[in-house]
């Protein structure tokens, strides 16, 4: 299996972090070490993390990129998280962390792409 | 005097009236209550006898004022005795009689010439010698106390003294409890004890007490059941006897008291509560809650209750998840200048609670030097100017170095001054090594995958110490709840999940569920941490988004890149409304007229990624019929399936269960859902609104 990250220094200082297929449980504490690591070394002025490639993201998912967050804060760094699928877009809204890391919402004719996701909560019944 | 007459009392009771300790049942769980007492007093005075003048046996009797005798206790006397325990007819010719209509002893030396002369109420070869003596409350006889020698005693005038004086206590006290009316006749009660005693819910069977005038002045505790426990902490057994505003004077103030006599009244069975019960008695908490449901028994009550904060169990579970956590708390109250400190505080400063808590100033001498200015500083600012507290320090405690964390929030009066300090104290020292062994562990049992299974055994222990599911819907105000957790099926993925449910002590109802990113046992401690933290917190506030806001700062400080996502709500019977905050959670569902809705999120992020940040809160109408449902995502989340498939199921299951049931609900729902994702560890907490009455 490929590996679900890859860590790039841009020149500029920023960090890119790209994510592939699912991340979850069985890999997120490993990629988490590995971000750490890089961090640590590269003393980066802006972490951009790149969701286009990511299939699912769980809660420990979800908690690796919260550790970038306060990795990037604990070096005055910019922090963004880019290009996430409607589902993990879903995801980062439903936890509040789209706001929180300025995300966009996929633009429509993306994959999974549903005209009215904004409503706060699912309809549900009938 | 007292304003009751015995002979209007109609509670035909067996056991007497506000006891002296002595008179407490010894012998829990069997036997009439009646013979508990008695028993216990005949035993002592024949004891005494004995020793005095060789007496072998006691017999304590009731004088009725229709006539008759009735043996209420004995000792040293065979079984088969015993059992014929009341209504001796007062035959002019019995011996007995004689004691009671001459209210003088009777001194019977010989049994021949005894038996020639009087019929003897209890007839028995072995006993040679026997006396009478009448107990009497004021200028009528009450009782008899009854004393038999095995030996021929010849009664001389030093023999006689010595029993009558010996006696002499044991008469009075007898004399006191049979004119008091607590004890007057029918043995009806044993059998409904013996009821009483298998049952596994708290109830008890009150008589009344009236005055002449006929009114109902008071109540007695004929039975009560084992499972009961009263405000004071008194077991079932230890209740039977006492009266009811003696103990319980609130009673006469609650709406309990009206339900009494209604029911006495009409007969028809009434339901009270859920009803705070202030207490004014000292050493009984000032506030509990409880719901009680009241029949009519023969001429007195059957009364069973529910109490619902539960606060022993709590207490427990609390206790558990501090030790887990490495977490305790503190209070002080400025005012009275009184500190109150947690198992766990004792136990991070190695104290033992007899001593009590330190002062500050030793706590403050106990920090390394270079560490304490700063926690002098957080306390003066705390204390002064009402700054919360959240400081680190290092503490030489029993030899060895502590890493210390104390959080505190300060309660301020209008003119700024501090009258108490909440807090928590975490003991952070064993974490790093606790972190290091648990990932060791995990990466052995990642390993050896044969070892999953033990992983999984260790994990549902710990997930049933930390969080006990209870098997069955239960009550708190307002609200009855149902709980239901589905493990993951992969063995080591179990643990994040929790919930809370608690009686708050304004009266409403704190309802919570939480899920914390990861699985195993570092998951399963962060929520040990979290429902702690939870539990500790709402003695400082009820309001679902401030504690939302401070569990986020405790993830946040204690918790380097830990997540959590949570919903907290509070339900108020009275406004029949709840108020609730999420934290990245997905949205309760709340089923009105049998159609289950999502309720709209209000903002808020997920718990541990900002140290700062506030939530907002949202209410929801919410009555009788209607069904609330809290979950975590395992519940409606599955790969390759989208979230509003899962709600549909769901919703579908919710109005399925309350079609099926309309009144009960609850078991049929939680019984009927299941995790979508069998990946993933499942928590479900159901709730309705309880009729109001």
């Amino acid at each position: 299996m490929d590996e679900p990250v890859r860590i790039s220094e841009q020149g500029d200082g920023t960090l890119e972090v790209a994510l592939f297929g699912d991340i979850d449980f069985a890999n997120a504490s490993t990629i988490r070490e590995t971000v750490r690591a890089v961090v640590a070394e590269a003393a980066p002025t802006a972490i951009r993390v790149d969701l286009a490639a990511v299939t699912f993201l769980d809660s420990s998912g979800i908690a690796l990129l919260v550790t970038a967050h306060r990795l990037a804060a604990g070096l005055g760094a910019r922090y963004s998280v880019v290009n996430p699928t409607s589902t993990v877009y879903e995801h980062l809204r439903l936890t509040g962390l789209a706001g929180l890391f300025g995300v966009a919402r996929p633009t429509a004719g993306g994959p999974r792409d549903v005209p009215g996701a904004d409503r706060s909560s699912p309809p549900v019944g009938r | 005097m007292s304003p009751i007459e015995p002979g209007r009392i109609r509670s035909q009771a067996s056991a007497g009236q506000a006891a002296p300790a002595a008179a407490r049942p010894d012998a829990p769980g069997c036997g009439a209550p009646a013979a508990r007492w008695a028993d216990a007093e005949a035993a002592r005075l024949r004891d005494r006898l004995a020793a005095a003048t060789g007496a072998a046996s006691v017999i304590l009797m009731a004088a009725e004022r229709d006539g008759t005798l009735r043996i209420i206790g004995a000792a040293g006397v065979p079984a088969d005795l015993i059992v014929q325990r009341y209504r001796v007819p007062r035959d002019a010719d019995a011996a007995v009689a004689a004691a009671v209509t001459g209210c003088r002893p009777v001194w019977l030396p010989d049994l021949d010439s005894a038996r020639e002369r009087y019929r003897l109420a209890v007839d028995r070869d072995e006993w040679r010698s026997r006396a009478w003596l009448p107990v009497r409350s004021g200028d009528r006889v009450v009782g008899l106390i009854g004393v038999f020698w095995e030996r021929p005693c010849g009664f001389d005038a030093a023999t006689r003294r010595a029993v009558a004086r010996t006696a002499a206590t044991a008469g009075r006290r007898l004399g006191e409890r049979l004119a008091s009316g607590a004890d007057d006749g029918w043995d009806g009660w044993v059998n409904v004890q013996s009821v009483l005693d298998m049952l596994p819910v708290a109830a008890a069977v009150l008589s009344p007490l009236r005055d002449d005038a006929g009114e109902v002045v008071d109540y007695l505790i004929q039975a009560a059941s084992p499972a009961g426990v009263d405000v004071a902490g008194r077991r079932g057994p230890e209740m039977i006897g006492l009266r009811v505003l003696t103990c319980y004077p609130s009673v006469r103030d609650s709406p309990v008291w009206t339900a009494y006599q209604q029911v006495l009244a009409d007969a028809r069975p009434r339901e009270v509560g859920p009803f705070t019960y202030v207490e004014a008695v000292e050493g009984v908490p000032a506030e509990t809650s409880y719901s009680v449901r009241v029949s009519r028994l023969g001429s007195g009550l059957l009364v069973s209750w529910v109490r619902h904060d539960e606060r022993q169990r709590q207490e427990e579970r609390v206790a558990l998840a501090e030790r887990l956590g490495n977490l305790g708390w503190f209070d002080r109250d400025l005012l009275a200048d009184r500190t109150e400190w947690s198992d766990q505080v004792y136990r991070i400063y190695h104290r033992d609670p007899v001593a009590g808590p330190l002062s500050l100033e030793a706590i403050a001498e106990l920090a390394l030097p270079e560490d304490a200015p700063g926690f002098v500083a957080a306390v003066t600012a705390l204390t002064g100017r009402g700054e919360p507290m959240n400081v680190g320090f290092r503490a030489r405690v029993g030899g060895a170095v502590k890493y210390l964390r104390a959080y505190a929030e300060a309660v301020r009066d209008a003119t700024g001054r501090t009258l108490r300090v909440y807090g928590m104290v975490q003991d952070l020292t064993a974490r790093e090594v606790d972190r290091e062994r648990l990932g060791h562990a995990q990466r052995e049992l990642a390993e050896h995958r044969r070892n999953l299974e033990a992983e999984h055994r260790l994990a549902v222990e710990l997930q049933q110490i930390i969080l006990p599911v209870p098997d069955a819907p239960w009550d708190l105000p307002g609200l009855r709840v149902a709980i239901r957790y589905l493990p993951a099926e992969q063995l080591a993925r179990i643990g994040g999940d929790w919930y809370h449910a608690t009686a708050l002590p304004d009266g409403q109802t704190l309802l919570a569920i939480g899920d914390v990113a990861g699985h195993g046992l570092p998951a399963a401690a962060t929520m040990a941490r979290l429902r702690h933290a939870l539990a500790a917190l709402t003695t400082t506030t009820t309001d679902p988004a401030e504690l939302l806001r401070l569990l986020n700062r405790v993830l946040f400080d204690t918790d380097d890149g830990a997540t959590a996502t949570a919903v907290v709500a509070c339900y108020d019977p009275v406004r029949q409304l709840l108020t609730w905050a999420q934290a990245g959670h997905p949205a309760p569902l709340l089923a009105r007229g049998g159609e289950p809705v999502a309720l709209s999120r209000p903002g808020g992020l997920l718990l541990g990624a900002i140290r700062e940040t506030s939530y907002e809160t949202a209410t929801a109408p919410m009555s009788a019929g209607d069904v609330l449902l809290l979950y975590t995502d395992g519940l409606v989340e599955r790969p390759g399936r989208t979230v509003e498939e899962g709600l549909e199921r769901v919703a579908a299951t919710i109005t399925e269960a309350i079609r099926g049931a309309p009144d009960q609900p609850l078991a049929r729902l939680i019984g009927g859902l299941h995790q979508a994702n069998p990946g993933d560890d499942t928590c479900v907490l159901a709730a309705r609104p309880l009729v109001a009455r």
